[in-house]
C-alpha cells in the first residue's frame, strides 16, 4: 500500500492538508498525504463559502504564490459577491457561495494530478521520534511510516469530541471519527496542548423551506473570480435567501440553556468571539431583536441547505423548536443536526517562523493545529508549511514573508509572536500595511516569490507579465506624459461632465481625480484600448491612492534596519543584563527571530530593545550597526 | 487594531533626539543635547548669532558661541544661550551633535525642548544617547554593561513618574480619551470588516461630532499639562508616622527653609498635603500623609488608604517618630507598611525627654532598616543633617541619570496629547470628506498608540474587542 519511504507525510486532508501536499508535491518531493477518509479531502465542514474581507486576500495572496484554493473556488463557486464595493481597494474583497461537494471533488482531482503525491486512507496515532527529530507517523495498524519531514494538519480531529447538548461522544467531524493517540505523542514530545472549541448549525431540507417569505440575496450580476489564473466564472449561480430569528426563537434558547454545554461548563475549550453560536448571541445581546439568517445552499443540486447564523451546541430536541419558530422555517426538515466541536490544538508560540516546531525538528503544523479557524487561514499556512518543509530539506533559506508583505506574513507573525484566547481568524484590521496589501496587486507582490520556488506555472507566469508590463508601463507614461486642457476635445471633456480643468499637468493627475477613469482617459486619445481592463483598474488604484500608498510604505521604511535585524538562535536571555523581568520570561518563551518581531511581543518594551541591541553588538551579532 | 504599529521600534535610529542633559531641578545653569542628522537643520532654525541665523557648516565645532535661541519662525526668543557644536564622529554619539548652554529654570529649558521637537527632533528614550554612543563605537565594551543597567534603571524611574503623574487625574483624563477614541475607531473598523453583517450603517453625525470633541478635550489636555499643573518632578518623599509624631510641623519647618516651588495645597483625600520644595538645588514634593492606624472611622480610614497609595509611589518615606512618647502598637502598624521601601527613620521631639533608643525600635520594627536621624522639626535642629541624607538618597543615589530627567516625563505626555490631537484632526478632515473608513484608520491608529503609550497600555487587539463586545458578528 505505501512506499517504503517518503520525503514529506502531511497528516490530514482538510484545507490546510490539501494545500500542503499539492506544494510539496510540486516542488518535487515524494509526498504521502495521509487522512481518514480519503473522499472527504477538502471538505466544507462548516459554511460552504470561500473568501471574505481578510481571508480573500490569503486567497489571492495563495493563488499568486502558486497555491490552488482560489482556482478551486472559481470553478465550484454558485454566488459571487464583492464586498465593500462602496470603500476603497484595500477593504474590497470577493465572498463566493461553493458547491461544497463540487469543491472537495475538484481539490481531489487536482491532487490526482502530481504523480509523485500519493493519497493513502489510515490514521496516524503516533510520532515517530529519533534523534529527537520527527521522521514519521505510526499508524493504527501498527505500520510505520518513515519520512524526513512530517506536516500535521490535523483540524477538529484531534481528540475530538462532539457535543450535543449534555450528550458527547469523540468524534472529528459529524459521522466521522477524531484521531485519538497523536495527541498524546505530542505531550510526550515536549510540546504543550491546549483545547480549542467551535460549532456548526443544522443542515436542513432544501424542500422543506418556504422561500417565499424569505428575503432574496443574487450574487453579483458579472461575478469577479478570485484566481489572476481565470478568465470567467462559467458556474451557473444561484441566489440565497435571508430569514431572521424572533423573540419567541429567543424564548425557546434561553429557555433551554440548562441543556447547553457552553454554558452549563461542559466545554472547557474557547470559541471564536465573531463566530458565536445562537445561544451565545441571545444571551450576550439580549436587546437585540432579531438576529439575521443566510439560507446558503450546500450545492446547486445539493438538497442541503446551510442556515448561517445559529451554529449552536443545543439538544436536537431544542434545535428542532427553535429553527422551526423562524420564519419560513417552520416545516424544516432536519438532515443534520448542529453540534459543538472541541479539539486539540498546539499553542503556536512554539513554532518557528516556518512552523516547524521547536522542539520536534522536522514537525511541522498548520491550520486550526495552530489555533486558527477558517478555509483560507488553513490553506495559507498549509502552503507555508510545506515550502518551508521542502526548502529545508533543500538545505535552502527558508520562504517567510514579512507583515508588510502579505496577509499571509501577518497571520505568521500573530501566531508565533502573542498567546491567543480564541481561535484566531484574519480580519484586514489585523494588518498595519492594510492599504498597500489589497487583492488587487497579491498577484503583483507575489507572483514573483511563486514562481521561484517552483509553484506558479511558467503559462501562468507568463500571463503575469503580461499585466504587470502593461500596469508599471502605463503608469510611467501617464506620470510623465504632460496634457493641456485646451488641448482637449471640447465635446468629449463636455460629454464627460470634464468641469475645473484648468492647469496642465501630467496625464497621471488628471486621472487621479475622483470623477475620472481611465475608460475615459480613452475617449479623451489619453489612453490605450489595449491595456487591459484588470491592468486599467490597477493603474487607476495606484494613481488614485499614491499619497496613502507612499506613506505607509514610509512607515516601512522607518522601521526596516530595526525590522529586520536578526537575533541569534544561541541567545541566552539569561545573560542580557536590563532586560525586566516580564521581557526576559517573554523572549524566552517566544525567541523571536528579529528584533522587529520582539518589539511586538506584548510585555517587551522599547527600553528592553535597546538593552538587547547593546547585547548584541557586544557579541558582535549586530548585522550593520552604523545604520541602527 | 488591532495593528498598531509596531511601537517597539520607538528607539529609530535616523531620528534626531533631544533631551536635557543636566540634573533636573533649579540649577542656575542647564544643558540642552541634540543628536541626529536634523541637527544642522535644527540649530540652523533656532539659533541666532550676532542676529543672524548661521549656517552649521560655519560654527567652529567645540567652541561656546554666545546666541539667541527662538523657537522656529518666533521673533522674541527664548533664552540668551551658548551653543557649542560637535561633528560627526567626533561627539559623545559619533553623531551630528549640539550642546545648548541656557539659564536653568524650568520654563526655558522647556521652551527649548519644544522648539527643537517643532523643528523634528523627538524627545530621547531613556538612555538612548548613550545607547547611540554605544551602537556608533564611542565607547568601549567595559561601559556597555553601565550602559544597560541605566536603560534599566532610567525606564524604570519613568514608569514611576508615569504612574504618579497619572494618578493625580490625568491617568482618568487620559484613559477616557482613550476609551472614547477606541469606540469611536470601532463604530468605523465595523463597517471595514464586517460589510455583511447585520450590523447596520454608523450614525455618521454622532461620529464626526466625537472626533470634533476628541479633538478639542485632546487640546485642553495637551494645555493642562503644559501648564505643569498635573506633572510635579523631582523626588516624591512622602512622611508618615502615627497620629502626633509632628508630621505636620516637619513639613511646616522644611518649608520655613526652603523656597516653596508649589504653594502647599490640600489633596483629594483627607489628611494628604503636598508641597514642592527647592531643596539644594533639586525639587522635592513633600507628601504628608495622614497618620497610619487601625481605625473604625471611615472619613478617616480613606484617608490612611491615600497614604499607602503614597507610600507605594513614594521616592522615599520618612518614618516620624516621637521620642517622647513611648513606642506602642500604632507604632508597630508602621513596621509593616514600610518593609519594602525605603525609609529614613526620624527620631523628632528630641528637644523633650527621650522614652527609647534605637535598640527598642529595632525590636518593635525589625523589618525597617535604614538610618535613624535625630532632629526637632520645632527647634530646627538636625535638618541640616536630614537634608544631606535627602540628597544622598534621592538625587546622589536613584534618581534617574541627568539625561533622561523627569522633566522628559511631563514634555513626552503632551508630544503625545499633540500627535494623538493632530492625528484625530486628520481623521476628522478626512471624515467630513467622506473619506472610506480604511484612509481613517490609519491616523487613528496613530492616535490611539500615542494615548496608549501614555498610559503604558498596549494597544493589542482594543478595538477588535470593542467590536465583538458592542457588536453581534458572526454569521
Amino acid at each position: 500500500m505505501f512506499a517504503d519511504r517518503y520525503e514529506i507525510i502531511v497528516v490530514g486532508g482538510g484545507h490546510a492538508g490539501a494545500e500542503a501536499a499539492a506544494a510539496a508535491a510540486r516542488m518535487g518531493c515524494q509526498t504521502l498525504l495521509l487522512t481518514l477518509d480519503v473522499d472527504a479531502i477538502a471538505r466544507m465542514s462548516c459554511n460552504p463559502a470561500i473568501g471574505g474581507l481578510g481571508k480573500s486576500q490569503i486567497v489571492l495572496e495563495l493563488d499568486a504564490l502558486g497555491g490552488m484554493m482560489g482556482m478551486a473556488a472559481d470553478a465550484t463557486g454558485i454566488q459571487f459577491r464583492q464586498l465593500n464595493t462602496r470603500k476603497g481597494p484595500a477593504v474590497q474583497a470577493p465572498r463566493c457561495q461553493s458547491d461544497k461537494w463540487d469543491y472537495e471533488r475538484w481539490v481531489q482531482a487536482y491532487l490526482r494530478r502530481w504523480p509523485n503525491l500519493t493519497v493513502a486512507q489510515g490514521e496516524a496515532t503516533g510520532l515517530i521520534i529519533e534523534s529527537c527529530r520527527a521522521t514519521g507517523v505510526r499508524l493504527k495498524t501498527g505500520e510505520s511510516l518513515k519520512a524526513r519531514a512530517v506536516i500535521l494538519t490535523t483540524g477538529t480531529f484531534l481528540d475530538g469530541k462532539l457535543h450535543f447538548g449534555m450528550e458527547s461522544v469523540q468524534g472529528g467531524r459529524i459521522d466521522e471519527p477524531a484521531a485519538i493517540g497523536l495527541g498524546e505523542s505530542l505531550r510526550e514530545a515536549g510540546l504543550e496542548i491546549r483545547r480549542l472549541k467551535t460549532g456548526t448549525p443544522a443542515r436542513l431540507h432544501r424542500d422543506s423551506i418556504d422561500y417565499s417569505v424569505c428575503e432574496v440575496q443574487h450574487g453579483d450580476p458579472e461575478p469577479v473570480p478570485f484566481s489572476f489564473r481565470t478568465d470567467r466564472i462559467d458556474v451557473e449561480q444561484v441566489p440565497c435567501h435571508i430569514t431572521h430569528t424572533n423573540a419567541r426563537t429567543h424564548e425557546i434558547i434561553l429557555g433551554s440553556l440548562d441543556q447547553s454545554p457552553l454554558f452549563t461548563g461542559k466545554i472547557e475549550g474557547v470559541g471564536p468571539r465573531y463566530c458565536p453560536s445562537i445561544e451565545d448571541k441571545c444571551v450576550r445581546f439580549k436587546d437585540k431583536e432579531r438576529h439575521q439568517i443566510f439560507l446558503e445552499p450546500e450545492g446547486r443540486n445539493a438538497g442541503s441547505v446551510y442556515p448561517n447564523g445559529i451554529s449552536t451546541s443545543l439538544p436536537r430536541e431544542v434545535q428542532e423548536r427553535y429553527v422551526r419558530s423562524i420564519h419560513g422555517l417552520e416545516n424544516a426538515r432536519f438532515l443534520r443536526y448542529g453540534y459543538a466541536v472541541e479539539y486539540t490544538y498546539v499553542p503556536p508560540i512554539q513554532l518557528k517562523p516556518t512552523f516547524e516546531t521547536k522542539t520536534v525538528p522536522g514537525l511541522y503544523l498548520a491550520g486550526q493545529i495552530n489555533a486558527t479557524t477558517g478555509y483560507e487561514e488553513a490553506a495559507g499556512q498549509g502552503l507555508h508549511a510545506a515550502i518551508n518543509a521542502v526548502l529545508t530539506l533543500r538545505g535552502e533559506e527558508p520562504f517567510v514573508l514579512k507583515r508588510n508583505e502579505a496577509y499571509l506574513g501577518v497571520m505568521i507573525d500573530d501566531l508565533i509572536t502573542k498567546e491567543h484566547r480564541e481561535p484566531y481568524r484574519m480580519f484586514t484590521a489585523r494588518a498595519e500595511y492594510r492599504l498597500l496589501l489589497r487583492c488587487d496587486n497579491a498577484d503583483l507582490r507575489l507572483c514573483e516569490d511563486g514562481r521561484r520556488l517552483g509553484l506558479l506555472e511558467e503559462e501562468q507566469y507568463a500571463r503575469f507579465q503580461r499585466h504587470r508590463e502593461q500596469v508599471e508601463g502605463e503608469t510611467q507614461r501617464l506620470r510623465t506624459t504632460i496634457v493641456r486642457p485646451s488641448e482637449l476635445d471640447r465635446d468629449t471633456l463636455a460629454r464627460l461632465e470634464l468641469k475645473n480643468l484648468e492647469n496642465s499637468g501630467a496625464i497621471a493627475q488628471l486621472l487621479a481625480r475622483p470623477d475620472m477613469t481611465y475608460e475615459a482617459l480613452i475617449e479623451l486619445g489619453l489612453g490605450s484600448g489595449e491595456i487591459e481592463p484588470r491592468a486599467r483598474r490597477q493603474i487607476e488604484i495606484q494613481i488614485r491612492y499614491a499619497g496613502y500608498i507612499a506613506r505607509q510604505q514610509a512607515e516601512i521604511d522607518r522601521h526596516a534596519a530595526l525590522e529586520s535585524q536578526p537575533i541569534p538562535d544561541w541567545i541566552d536571555y539569561a545573560e542580557v543584563r536590563g532586560l525586566t523581568n516580564e521581557a526576559r520570561e517573554k523572549l524566552n518563551a517566544v525567541r523571536p527571530v528579529s528584533i522587529g518581531q520582539a518589539g511586538r511581543i506584548p510585555g517587551v518594551n522599547p527600553a528592553d530593545i535597546s538593552v538587547l541591541l547593546i547585547f548584541l553588538k557586544r557579541r558582535n551579532a549586530l548585522r550593520s550597526p552604523e545604520s541602527l | 487594531m488591532t495593528n498598531p504599529r509596531p511601537q517597539t521600534l520607538d528607539p529609530r535610529p535616523s531620528e534626531t533626539i533631544v533631551a536635557r542633559a543636566t540634573a533636573p531641578g533649579q540649577g542656575a545653569i542647564a544643558i540642552v543635547r541634540l543628536s541626529g542628522a536634523l541637527t544642522p537643520r535644527i540649530v540652523e532654525a533656532c539659533f541666532q548669532r550676532n542676529g543672524k541665523s548661521a549656517a552649521w557648516s560655519e560654527l567652529p565645532p567645540r567652541t561656546m558661541i554666545l546666541g539667541l535661541w527662538s523657537e522656529p519662525g518666533a521673533a522674541a526668543p527664548i533664552d540668551e544661550v551658548q551653543l557649542a557644536a560637535y561633528r560627526a564622529p567626533n561627539s559623545y554619539t559619533g553623531e551630528e551633535l549640539g550642546e545648548i548652554f541656557c539659564h536653568g529654570g524650568r520654563v526655558v529649558v522647556e521652551a527649548i525642548l519644544h522648539s527643537c521637537i517643532a523643528a523634528g527632533a523627538r524627545l530621547a528614550e531613556p538612555g538612548e544617547f548613550s545607547r547611540r554612543a554605544y551602537l556608533n563605537g564611542r565607547m568601549d565594551l567595559a561601559q556597555a554593561e553601565a550602559v544597560c543597567d541605566l536603560i534599566a534603571a532610567s525606564t524604570e524611574a519613568a514608569r514611576r513618574l508615569a504612574l504618579r503623574q497619572l494618578r493625580g487625574g490625568v491617568s482618568r483624563a487620559v484613559e477616557a480619551l482613550r476609551e472614547r477614541l477606541i469606540l469611536s475607531a470601532a463604530e468605523i473598523e465595523a463597517r471595514l470588516d464586517f460589510d455583511d453583517e447585520d450590523i447596520g450603517a454608523a450614525d455618521r453625525s454622532r461620529i464626526q461630532a466625537e472626533l470634533k470633541a476628541l479633538i478639542a478635550e485632546l487640546d485642553a489636555a495637551m494645555q493642562r499639562s503644559s501648564r505643569g499643573r498635573i506633572a510635579r518632578e523631582g523626588a516624591r518623599i512622602v512622611i508618615c508616622g502615627k497620629p502626633n509624631t509632628g508630621k505636620s510641623s516637619l513639613l511646616n519647618a522644611l518649608a520655613g527653609r526652603e523656597r516653596a516651588l508649589v504653594t502647599p495645597h490640600a489633596g483629594t483625600t483627607r489628611d494628604t498635603i503636598e508641597c514642592s520644595l527647592d531643596v539644594r538645588g533639586f525639587e522635592m514634593t513633600f507628601i504628608d500623609t495622614a497618620g497610619i492606624r487601625d481605625t473604625p472611622d471611615e472619613v478617616e480610614r480613606l484617608g490612611v488608604n491615600a497614604a499607602r497609595r503614597e507610600i507605594a509611589d513614594a521616592d522615599i518615606v520618612l518614618w516620624l517618630l516621637d521620642a517622647s512618647q513611648p513606642l506602642d502598637d500604632d507604632d508597630r502598624l508602621l513596621n509593616n507598611e514600610l518593609g519594602a521601601v525605603k525609609t529614613l527613620r526620624l527620631r523628632n521631639k528630641i528637644d523633650l525627654e527621650p522614652q527609647w533608643t534605637a535598640e527598642t525600635l529595632d525590636a518593635l520594627a525589625p523589618e525597617v532598616a535604614g538610618p535613624l536621624l535625630e532632629l526637632s522639626a520645632r527647634t530646627g535642629q538636625g535638618l541640616d543633617r536630614l537634608e544631606a541624607a535627602l540628597i544622598e538618597h534621592t538625587a546622589g543615589g536613584e534618581l534617574p541619570p541627568a539625561e533622561e530627567g523627569l522633566l522628559a516625563g511631563n514634555i513626552r505626555h503632551i508630544e503625545r496629547l499633540r500627535q494623538a490631537r493632530d492625528a484625530v484632526a486628520r481623521a476628522y478632515d478626512a471624515y467630513i470628506q467622506n473619506v472610506s473608513g480604511e484612509f481613517l484608520m490609519i491616523d487613528l491608529n496613530e492616535a490611539l498608540a500615542a494615548l496608549s503609550a501614555i498610559l503604558g497600555l498596549e494597544t493589542g487587539e482594543a478595538i477588535l474587542d470593542r467590536i465583538f463586545s458592542r457588536f453581534c458578528i458572526g454569521k
